[in-house]
C-alpha cells in the first residue's frame, strides 16, 4: 500500500508542478493582453 | 480551444488509466506505474533542449531575434519538464533504492542539465543589451551542450564502481515491453505530453513575441 | 591564404606578449590567484589537521583548490581589456582567432605558474605520497590545460556581463564537471598507483576534451568578440 502511496505523490508532484506552471504563463499572457488594450 | 479540451481530456484519461488500467509490474509492483509520468517528462525536456540548441545555432547564423526568442522559450520549457523528471525520479529512487539521491549516473546527468540551464538562465539575467545577450547566451547554449556527451562516458566510469545498484535501472527499459495495455497508456502518455509541450511553446513564444512588440512601441530596450 | 595558419600563430604570440607585459606590470591576476590557491590551500591543510587522507579524498580536494583558483584568475584577462577600454583597439588590431590563442596560451602559463607551486605544496602539507609521479605531471598538466581551454571563451562571455563577480564560476562549473570528473578520477589512480592500461583511457579522456574546448572555442569566438 506504501508503494501506491509512492505513485501517488509522483502523480500529484507532475501535475500540480504543470499546472502551476501553465497558471503562471496565463497571468503573464493576460497581463500582457491587458496592457495592449490600454 | 478545441485542442486544448482535447489534450485535457486525453491527459485526464492517461492519469486515469495508468491507475485503473496498468496492472501493478512484476519486480516494481505498484511503482512500475511512474514510469508513465516520469520517462515522458524527461523525453519532453530532452526534445526541448535539443530544440533551444538548435535555435541557438540558427541564432548565430542568421541573426534573427525571433530565433532567440525561441531558444529562451525552448530553455525554460525544457527546465520545467526536467524538473519534473528529477523530482519523480527522486521519489521513485527513494522507493526503489532507499536513497531519494545517491548520484547515480542518470541522476548526474540530469543533475548538470539543470545546472547547465541555470547558469544559462544567470547569464541571461546579467546582460540587458538585448543583441549581446542573445549572441553571448547561445554561445554558451551550444558550449555547454558540447559537455553533455562526455558525461555519458566519463560518470559512468567513475561511479559505476560504487554504485552496485545500477542494474536496478535496466529494470526500467525493460519494464517498457512487459505487457500491451501498460505500453499502451505509455505511449499514450508520451504524446500527451508532447503535446502538451507543443501547446506551451506556442502559447510562450507568442507572449514573448508580443511583449517584444510592446517593449518597442513604448519605445525601449527589453 | 597560404601563410594563413603562420600569421595566426605570430599575431597570437603578439597577443601573448602584450598580456604577459601588462601582467608583469601591476602582477595583480598572478597574485590574486596565487594568494587565493594559498588560502584554500591552508584552510584545507587546517581544517584537515593531521589526519591521513585517503587518495579520494586528497584528489578530490586538489582539484577543488585548482578549480576555484583558476576561476578566481582566468577572467582577468578580458575584463582588464572592457575596463581600461582597450578592447576596441585590440579589435581593430587583430582577428578574433588569433586574440583568443593568445588568450588561451597567457591563461595557461598563468595557470601552469599557479600549479608549479601549489600541487608540491598541496601534496606536501597533506603528507601524501605520490605512486605513480610521472603520470600524475601529466594529469595535473591535462587537467590545467583543460581548466584554462574551457574557461577562456567563458571569461569573454562575463567580460561582456553585467555582473563579472562570481559569473564565471557559475557558468564554468556544468562546463568544466566532465573535465574535473575525469581528472579526479584519474588523479586518485595516480595517487594509489594502478597498472597503466587502466589509466589511458581517463588521459585520452582529458586530451579530447581539451581537444574539443579548444576547437569549440574557435568556432564561436568570433561570435563573443565581434559585436
Amino acid at each position: 500500500m506504501s508503494d501506491l502511496n509512492f505513485v501517488l505523490a509522483v502523480t500529484l508532484i507532475t501535475w500540480t508542478g504543470l499546472f502551476l506552471y501553465v497558471l503562471r504563463v496565463d497571468l503573464k499572457v493576460k497581463e500582457a493582453k491587458r496592457r495592449e488594450e490600454v | 480551444m478545441f485542442w486544448q479540451t482535447v489534450l485535457g481530456i486525453w491527459m485526464a484519461a492517461v492519469i486515469g488509466a495508468s491507475f485503473l488500467l496498468v496492472p501493478p509490474t512484476q519486480g516494481l509492483g505498484e511503482l512500475g506505474r511512474i514510469v508513465i509520468y516520469h520517462v515522458p517528462a524527461a523525453w519532453v525536456a530532452v526534445l526541448a533542449y535539443l530544440m533551444a540548441m538548435a535555435n541557438s545555432v540558427a541564432y548565430l547564423r542568421k541573426g534573427d531575434l525571433r530565433l532567440d526568442r525561441q531558444a529562451q522559450v525552448n530553455a525554460e520549457l525544457g527546465t520545467v519538464f526536467c524538473l519534473l523528471a528529477t523530482v519523480t525520479g527522486a521519489i521513485w529512487s527513494k522507493a526503489a533504492w532507499g536513497w531519494y539521491w545517491n548520484w547515480d549516473p542518470r541522476q548526474t546527468s540530469i543533475f548538470v542539465l539543470l545546472m547547465i540551464y541555470g547558469a544559462y538562465f544567470v547569464l541571461r539575467s546579467a546582460i540587458p543589451d538585448t543583441d549581446r545577450r542573445a549572441r553571448l547566451s547561445a554561445v554558451y547554449a551550444i558550449l555547454a551542450f558540447l559537455t553533455v556527451p562526455f558525461l555519458v562516458f566519463i560518470v559512468p566510469r567513475v561511479y559505476a564502481t560504487l554504485h552496485p545498484d545500477l542494474v536496478l535501472i535496466a529494470r526500467e527499459g525493460r519494464q517498457l515491453d512487459m505487457d500491451v495495455p501498460m505500453l499502451l497508456v505509455f505511449l499514450a502518455s508520451v504524446a500527451g505530453f508532447t503535446g502538451l509541450y507543443f501547446w506551451l511553446y506556442k502559447v510562450q513564444t507568442g507572449l514573448e513575441n508580443l511583449l517584444h512588440k510592446q517593449a518597442l512601441k513604448r519605445g525601449e530596450e527589453l | 591564404m597560404r601563410t594563413g595558419r603562420f600569421l595566426w600563430l605570430k599575431r597570437s604570440s603578439a597577443v601573448l606578449q602584450k598580456d604577459l607585459r601588462v601582467e608583469f606590470r601591476t602582477r595583480y591576476a598572478y597574485s590574486t590567484l596565487m594568494m587565493f590557491a594559498v588560502t584554500v590551500l591552508v584552510t584545507v591543510s587546517f581544517s584537515v589537521g593531521g589526519m591521513m587522507l585517503e587518495s579520494d579524498i586528497a584528489a578530490a580536494l586538489l582539484w577543488i583548490i585548482l578549480f576555484f583558483s583558476a576561476m578566481a584568475g582566468l577572467s582577468r584577462t578580458f575584463v582588464q581589456e572592457e575596463e581600461s577600454g582597450t578592447v576596441v583597439a585590440l579589435k581593430l588590431a587583430a582577428d578574433p582567432e588569433p586574440v583568443y590563442l593568445g588568450k588561451l596560451l597567457f591563461n595557461i602559463v598563468l595557470l601552469f605558474s599557479l600549479a608549479v607551486p601549489v600541487v608540491p605544496l598541496f601534496l606536501v602539507m597533506l603528507n601524501l605520497s605520490v605512486a605513480m609521479p610521472f603520470s600524475f605531471v601529466q594529469v595535473v598538466f591535462l587537467g590545467c590545460l583543460g581548466l584554462s581551454g574551457a574557461s577562456t571563451i567563458l571569461a569573454a562571455i562575463v567580460a561582456k556581463a553585467a555582473a563579472k563577480g562570481a559569473l564565471l564560476t557559475v557558468l564554468a562549473f556544468p562546463v568544466l564537471l566532465p573535465l574535473l570528473i575525469g581528472a579526479i578520477n584519474a588523479t586518485r589512480s595516480t595517487l594509489a598507483g594502478v597498472p597503466a592500461e587502466v589509466l589511458r583511457p581517463d588521459l585520452s579522456l582529458l586530451l579530447f576534451y581539451n581537444g574539443v574546448a579548444v576547437t569549440a572555442s574557435l568556432l564561436l569566438f568570433e561570435y563573443v568578440w565581434n559585436e
